[in-house]
């Protein structure tokens, strides 16, 4: 379910943020979030990673 | 130069005779990575294994790489080379290479290869707490004689929450060579709990292997804190004034949603401070050598980080520190020491679409 959900996200225009599903105090949603050694901003949802780096266009990337 | 000029004129006030001495990180050649068997997508981790191998691992395309310190490819570990699914490489311990321990987030197990015959030869599976999780990025991980050392985070608390180091209590675990889980360790310091906004979720904890025992720091206490194998706590000592690593630890006004950060772009892009840390600690004979990771909070193209050395000699227990910042696209991350080579790797593809690995030197400075 969530892989579909994510491979959704690579149709250009749409935004990951729409999909970054975690409420503000907990993390009671699938992913987790971490930002990497060089500034990039990363959701790791399980089978699929998400990051964008210095404001720039976000990435998806699902390994299965 | 301004980053520099700013972080000088901040630490006027300190004793002068508490800066350490200075030496200077020389870069002695970049040798190009061949990149004729696969390609990996940026860095998360870099080891060096004994006097002619360098370990990296990627998150963005899942591996762990082998390669040689003269730029060539010897192996990789990938999902897709093993009869395993995927994995995700939360880290890796290369001590009894060519056996290769990979720290794996999405089975919750130490996965346990030899690269010399190409053999998935266990998969281990850690028994987590209810409440934690295997760190995606930058987890630190250690092979022990029997078992393993894990940092888990909190599967409850959003990194973005104050009560990610507030209430998520030890942040280390050991296990048995079962993956039965032992004890625990090591609590965010008071520093990390008394930052009320959100803070910039990157590694803060930084274990350095020093043989059989490690080394932790969390540098916004300001301690250098060494334990035995077991997780028995021994000396710990302070870390050094510095003329650029800013002990200082800095959050957002406010606990920011990490959609607002996916959400937003450009000048309306949410931003929180960025915190100075340490990306890695090694281990050499006579020294332990620390790589900051020293980002200048400038705005749009004049952000960078920069990076340095902050030196231990056990001998004369004192501290170095290098004189020449140099930005994190140019040096790279810190693999380890042959004899008096340090050896770099940058291939984070930010710059440049080629890959190096950098031998530098350390230089006494003189008067």
């Amino acid at each position: 379910m969530k892989k579909t959900m994510f491979l959704s996200l690579a149709v250009p225009g749409m935004v990951v943020g729409s999909i970054a599903i975690v409420q503000p105090a907990k993390a009671d949603g699938p992913c987790t979030h971490f930002k990497d050694q060089y500034g990039c901003d990363v959701a790791d949802c399980g089978e699929c990673i998400a990051w964008s780096c210095n404001g720039g266009p976000t990435n998806v990337a699902c390994t299965e | 130069m301004a980053f520099f000029s700013a972080l000088v004129a901040c630490n006027t006030q300190k004793e002068e005779s508490a800066i350490p001495d200075f030496w200077e990180l020389s870069i002695v050649d970049s040798i190009l990575v061949k990149e004729d068997h696969f390609f990996l997508n940026s860095q998360a981790e870099v080891k060096l294994i004994g006097d002619s191998l360098l370990a990296i691992s990627s998150y963005r395309s899942p591996m762990v790489a082998i390669m040689a310190l003269d730029g060539q490819q010897v192996v990789k570990i990938a999902p897709g080379d093993f009869p395993i699914g995927t994995f995700s490489p939360a880290s890796f311990d290369v001590s009894e290479y060519p056996v290769v321990y990979i720290l794996d987030k999405k089975s919750e197990s130490v996965l346990v290869f030899n690269v010399a015959n190409f053999e998935l030869k266990e998969k281990i599976k850690l028994q987590l707490p209810e409440d934690k999780t295997i760190r995606f990025l930058g987890a630190k991980f250690k092979k022990l004689e029997d078992g393993f050392l894990v940092e888990l985070n909190s599967s409850i608390n959003d990194s973005y929450h104050p009560d990610f180091y507030r209430a998520s209590g030890k942040q280390l675990y050991f296990f048995g060579n079962e993956g039965e889980l032992k004890n625990s360790i090591f609590e965010y310091p008071d520093e990390y709990k008394a930052v009320s906004g959100s803070l910039s979720p990157v590694a803060y904890l930084t274990l350095g292997d020093i043989g059989k025992d490690f080394v932790l720091s969390a540098p916004h206490n300001r301690k250098l804190n060494f334990y035995t194998k077991d997780g028995i706590g021994m000396e710990s000592i302070d870390l050094p004034d510095s003329k650029f690593f800013d002990y200082g630890l800095q959050g957002a006004d406010r606990i920011v949603d990490f959609n607002e950060i996916f959400a937003s772009s450009g000048s309306f892009k949410v931003r929180i401070p960025t915190n100075h840390y340490f990306n890695s600690i090694k281990n050499s004979e006579d020294r332990i050598l620390i790589e900051t990771w020293m980002n200048n909070r400038a705005e749009g193209d004049k952000n960078a980080t920069y990076s340095h050395l902050l030196i231990y000699d056990k001998t004369t227990k004192k501290w170095l520190e290098t004189s020449n910042p140099l930005n994190i696209l140019d040096i790279g991350m810190l693999g380890g020491v042959v004899n008096d080579t340090l050896y770099f790797y940058e291939g984070s593809l930010m710059k440049h679409d080629e890959k190096y690995i950098k031998r530098a030197v350390l230089r006494p400075i003189k008067e």
